[in-house]
């Protein structure tokens, strides 16, 4: 293909975004969109990627910088104003009303970007994008029975049904098996073939090599190189990514965990037995799901997101109630007591939501400390009272151990940056010394150094001893570092493996039902 | 004997109030907005048609009156919750307090002089309006027409509707507009057809707010759903002198619509969680 001599639909001229709070995400960025390509976005967790495309899909307001549809200059004001100049993007997670129909979001959407459609003629523009793409969702089915592949699904059909000319596909493949994965892809390039200009935005190396036509890496906020797919070199692009020394610096860590031994132990401190869990609306999300975990011995949970991992993991830590089953935790019977009750058993917990769940946003490092630690034989608590001058040790304590990056204790949780708040959130757990440490997804969101040094810790607390349960959707990472994965599917768990995995049937019991 | 047909028409003055301030809380509450003030603004908009009707000698103007007062009232929650982000409760509860005290105020100034009604055309025109055209109008609007879907998103989740580029600020001002108006045209219809008929007494047009919150939950939201619970409540409160007809003491048979409501929201919500049929999920959202 040659741009030359093309036009670009889309060009971001210059953008600048601060956030309040002084973080520059997206330094001077000048990028060009053409028609009938596909422009891989490349950077890890952070680089500012997201902010870029929200930027061009007027979800955002840049601090500086110019916008321009085919040539025109444009202001956005509302993702309205981006989508009437046929601008559609796709969300990471689809923003979609749980309570109405596929078809009530459809009109919604298609009306607010100025196209004139009712119920009937949304519902044959949706047959003819069938006939057209092979793409159907129920169009009466409420948003909230669907599974997540589904809701992309109805997200794309947003794009088609308002014609739009630019595509911008945020992180598409996260929550997609790989069979769903071949599909998205073929479809994006079906897209660009027809003449529309395709933005996606990966981590992937593989991923953006995989779709591309040219490849624009970010690192940092700032667009580090522009290349198209047929000069692209690896080694080049992974180093554009990171930076050199980094890479020299991950591959050190790599190295020293991999000389790391341990021995699983015989005693059992997480057993499930026939567990079924409701989920909010009500149908069994968790459905006989049972499982042992040893000490010092990492057991990863894999499956694609919306199969009941979240609700499995709910119910382990205590805040959601099993229907039937049983959950024991070093010997004692916990089905029906508290979080307080796996407190006090020395049970580690590393929930998904950092900010909101495992910190209080608003509320000091110290006191987050008292908090999590309250249940625990360890805390800084005597007859009901808070020894504050002990937990602000222990909040120093965790902060210098950890390296987490904070002037002091009394910092509020809310202003770290991801990385260090979920090092603090570890520490924390660590400190309770746990015989079982209970993580889902610990690594979202965070950059690959931070990602890197909290597999390490997790590692690390193994070797010690404590039985680890790890649900990820990185599959990835499951293989990097549990001795054993579980694969559940449905609310069921339908597979096992153990080291060395084998990647492709893990990925196939991920699709099986 | 009791005379069926002569009670079922006795229900429907106190229907046409409910269903009227009910409906417009339901619009509001589907907006994602919760006004508590209701109590407040049919209290006022009864005291201002009192006296506008007595001063101008027309209860046309005392209607329209009744319906500005209140929309007002509406104005003013709106510029607290919309532009200042106030709380909602808080700002709903000041809303009846001054509502009822601006109230008094002004309906006393009429010295509780009988005030010329309005007709029983238009006394059968407001019920018509209340009870057969405005659910109809509702449920087409919320769930028929895509501008439905605009308010409704609100009500169910006012971020991801922000993302998607609702105008969050104008259709939260429209729907504060209507309601103002309804439970406007509730007050001044109470006034003229109420209990006292066209006559201001003090303290004595209590309670129809706050019973008409019930009812929006009583109908579940539901255009069609209020209107019936508004008349069923209706009817208890006609059947209260029955109730004393047949032994029944008159505190306790005042208190038997309330008693009813409480205990058929309770069953009534507990089914519809059966059901999987939820509320709006937003209703206190900014």
């Amino acid at each position: 293909m040659n741009n030359a001599d093309k036009k670009p639909l889309l060009s971001l001229r210059n953008i600048t975004k601060i956030y309040p709070g002084g973080v520059i995400a997206n330094k001077d960025i000048s990028l060009d969109i053409y028609p009938g390509e596909i422009l891989a976005l490349l950077g890890e967790n952070g680089a500012g990627k997201t902010t870029l495309v929200s930027i061009a899909a007027g979800l955002i307001k840049p601090t500086r910088g110019q916008i321009l549809v085919k040539g025109e200059s444009v202001v956005f004001n509302s993702p309205r104003d981006a989508m009437r100049k046929g601008i559609a993007l796709i969300p990471q997670n689809p923003m979609l009303i749980d309570n109405f129909t596929v078809l009530e979001n459809l009109v919604l959407v298609s009306r607010l970007a100025g196209k004139r459609y009712g119920i009937r003629l949304a519902k044959k523009r949706l047959e003819e994008i069938e006939k057209k793409y092979g793409l159907f969702v129920n169009p009466s089915a409420y948003v909230w029975s669907l599974s997540f592949g589904e809701r992309q699904k109805a997200e794309i059909l947003k794009a088609l049904l308002i014609d739009a000319s630019i595509v911008l596909l945020d992180e598409p493949t996260t929550h997609l098996s790989p069979v769903e994965v071949d599909k998205l892809l073929s479809l994006t390039r079906q897209l660009a073939n027809e003449g529309r200009g395709v933005v996606f935005i990966t981590h992937r190396l593989s991923e953006a090599l995989r779709v591309a036509d040219r490849i624009a890496v970010m690192r940092r906020g700032r667009l580090v190189a522009v290349v198209s797919r047929k000069d692209a070199r690896v080694d080049q692009l992974l180093n554009y990514m990171f930076g050199e020394e980094r890479i020299g610096r991950l591959t050190e860590i790599v190295k020293r965990r991999r000389s790391l031994s341990r021995k699983v132990s015989k005693d059992i401190v997480l057993r499930v037995d026939d567990l079924w869990v409701r989920g909010p609306h009500g149908e069994f999300s968790v459905r006989g799901a049972s499982l042992e975990l040893r000490g010092a011995e990492i057991l990863g949970v894999a499956g694609i997101a919306g199969n009941g991992q979240r609700e499995f993991f709910e119910t382990l830590i205590g805040i959601r109630k099993p229907s039937k089953g049983m959950i024991s935790i070093c010997g004692v019977d916990v089905t029906s007591q508290s979080s307080s009750m796996r407190g006090r058993l020395g049970v580690g917990i590393i929930p998904e939501d950092r900010l909101g769940w495992a910190l209080v946003p608003g509320k000091s490092l110290v006191f987050n400390t008292v908090l999590g630690l309250y249940s625990s034989p360890k805390a800084p608590i005597r007859f009901s009272i808070v020894n504050w001058r002990i937990a602000r040790k222990i909040a120093r304590d965790i902060i210098k151990s950890l390296e987490v990056k904070v002037p002091g204790p009394d910092a509020n949780a809310e202003s770290l940056s991801g990385g260090n708040m979920q090092r603090f959130i570890v520490g924390r757990e660590l400190y309770k010394a746990p015989c079982l440490l209970l993580a889902m997804n610990p690594t979202s969101g965070l950059d690959v150094e931070a990602a890197e040094r909290i597999r390490d810790l997790l590692l690390r607390e193994a070797v010690r001893g404590a039985g680890i349960l790890l649900v990820s959707e990185d599959l990835d990472e499951l293989v990097e570092v549990s001795d054993r994965i579980v694969v559940m599917s449905r609310g069921r768990i339908v597979y096992e493996a153990y080291r060395p995995f084998n990647i492709d049937k893990i990925a196939e019991a991920m699709t099986v039902s | 004997m009791v005379n069926i047909a002569a009670l079922l028409g006795q229900a429907l003055p106190y229907a046409t109030v409910y269903a009227l301030a009910a409906q417009g809380e339901m619009f509001l509450e589907r907006a994602g907005l919760f006004n508590l003030g209701l109590e407040g603004m049919i209290y006022l908009s009864a005291g201002v048609t009192a006296i506008v009707s007595l001063h101008t000698g027309s209860p046309v103007y005392g209607l329209l009156a009744g319906i500005v007062s209140s929309a007002i009232l509406a104005l003013l929650y709106g510029f607290f919750v919309i532009s200042l982000g106030a709380d909602q409760a808080v700002t709903g509860l000041s809303i009846v307090f001054l509502g009822i005290g601006l109230g008094d105020v002004i309906g006393r100034a009429t010295g509780g002089a009988v005030t010329p009604s309005i007709g029983i055309l238009a006394d059968d025109l407001i019920i018509v309006l209340a009870l057969l055209v405005l659910p109809v109008i509702f449920y087409l609007v919320l769930f028929r027409s895509w501008l439905g879907y605009v308010v409704r998103s609100l009500g169910e989740n006012v971020v991801t509707a922000r993302a998607l580029g609702v105008p969050v600020t104008l259709t939260r001002i429209v729907a504060l507009m209507i309601n103002g108006t309804l439970v406007g045209l509730a007050g001044s219809y109470l006034f003229f057809t109420g209990p006292l008929g066209s006559r201001w007494v003090s303290m004595s047009l209590l309670g129809w707010g706050w019973m008409s919150l019930g009812i929006v939950i009583l109908g579940y939201w539901h255009p069609v759903g209020v209107v019936a619970a508004s008349y069923l409540v209706g009817l208890l409160y006609a059947m209260r002198p029955l109730l004393e007809t047949v032994g029944i003491p008159s505190s306790i048979a005042d208190v038997t619509p309330y008693l009813v409501v409480i205990i058929a929201l309770a069953v009534i919500s507990a089914l519809y969680e059966k059901m999987n049929v939820r509320p709006p999920t937003a209703i206190w959202s900014r």
